[in-house]
């Protein structure tokens, strides 16, 4: 009698399918990462332009690399606001520095000026500070030039659906003795 | 006729074109590897907050002992100068400086030449400096002739950053 040998057996057949979907799994798995990556990838990444750009209008505005202290002439709290403050300058409007929650959607903003940048709604402001500390009394030699005067504007910022800190950190300095008409209330 | 025993044919070919799809996804998984690495460089190197910073402290330098600190590395023979203690021989007032330091989150601040393998850098260089500020410094490393020198600062969340500083007339 002659057997017909063609085709497969069934054990050959649950084998072949077997390893088939695992190295199948895999790959779907490796997919998924993917995807993830790129749309978490495309959120982040539009925050922290927003959020970069609004450093840059504010180190714009102090004049950060002027090295001349005299665009900002002064920060102050709002009146009866948390998490606010005016900074005031010599050659342009007032603007105004605030972080806030919109009380019916529950959105979060950080604003400066008239550039508001919106953060998603899992997302945990800190406390908005402006600091100054002022080294008059050096225990080394000051030139005419040299500052003496640092502010420091933070606000931490954790986006609780990244796990990541985006932290508002700003430093101002200046020389005090040259710029006596700076004033900053904190 | 010899009859060709044909048992076992099958999971040999399995078993090749296991090892075959194994090798792609191997490959695939060390290309996603760099992607994922690249994707954090972007998110840790050369940060806008992590740049202006980098910009202060060069601000309060050059307003203090820069070119000081710009000779003294033309005459040491050693590859940086790390000036993350606020040395009062490159700033006014250590007290001033470390209160900078913390206030801009700073870990590390490094002096050095923009093109480092120019001249100082060898393979014991960079020892005592972590891997992360080692890949940065490797990362911002420019190849020139003119007299151009970097700061290099690592900050306490993770992040660095790099400005230039130019030799000038000194």
């Amino acid at each position: 009698m002659i057997k017909n040998k063609k085709g497969f057996t069934v054990l050959e057949l649950l084998l072949a399918f077997s390893l088939a979907m695992i190295v199948i799994v895999y790959l779907f798995q490796i997919v998924s990462l993917v995807q993830i990556l790129y749309a978490d990838n495309q959120d982040k990444s539009a925050l922290l332009v927003k959020q970069n750009n609004l450093v840059e209008a504010i180190y714009q505005d102090i004049g950060m690399f002027e090295q001349k202290g005299e665009q900002l002439r002064g920060i102050a709290p709002c009146n009866g606001e948390n998490n606010c403050y005016i900074f005031q300058f010599f050659d342009q409007e007032d603007k105004t520095l605030k972080a806030y929650t919109n009380a019916s959607s529950g959105k979060k903003y950080i604003a400066y000026g008239n550039y508001v940048v919106e953060y998603p709604k899992n997302t945990t402001f800190g406390n908005l500070v402006v600091d100054r500390s002022s080294y008059l009394e050096s225990d080394g030699i000051y030139g005419d030039s040299a500052y003496d005067t640092i502010v420091h504007i933070s606000m931490p910022i954790t986006l609780n659906d990244y796990r990541e800190q985006y932290d508002l950190n700003i430093v101002y300095q200046y020389n005090s003795k040259n710029h006596p008409d700076i004033s900053i209330n904190v | 006729m010899k009859k060709i025993k044909e048992k076992g044919f099958m999971l040999t070919e399995t078993l090749i074109v296991t090892v075959f799809v194994g090798t792609i996804l191997l490959f695939m998984f060390t290309k996603l590897q760099k992607i994922n690495a690249n994707y954090s460089k972007v998110y840790t190197y050369n940060t806008l907050t992590g740049v202006y910073n980098a910009g202060n402290v060069k601000n309060y330098l050059t307003n203090n002992y820069l070119e000081k600190l710009i000779l003294n590395y033309r005459n040491t023979a050693d590859p940086y100068i790390d000036i993350t203690n606020c040395n009062l021989e490159y700033y006014a007032s250590s007290s001033y400086c470390t209160e900078l330091y913390q206030d801009l989150n700073i870990d590390k601040v490094l002096f050095l030449e923009s093109d480092m393998y120019k001249n100082k850098w060898t393979s014991t260089s960079t020892s005592g400096l972590s891997q992360g500020m080692i890949d940065f410094i490797d990362y911002v490393n420019e190849d020139n002739e003119g007299d151009l020198y970097r700061l290099v600062v690592s900050y306490k969340d993770g992040t660095y950053a790099s400005v230039r500083i130019k030799g000038g007339n000194i």
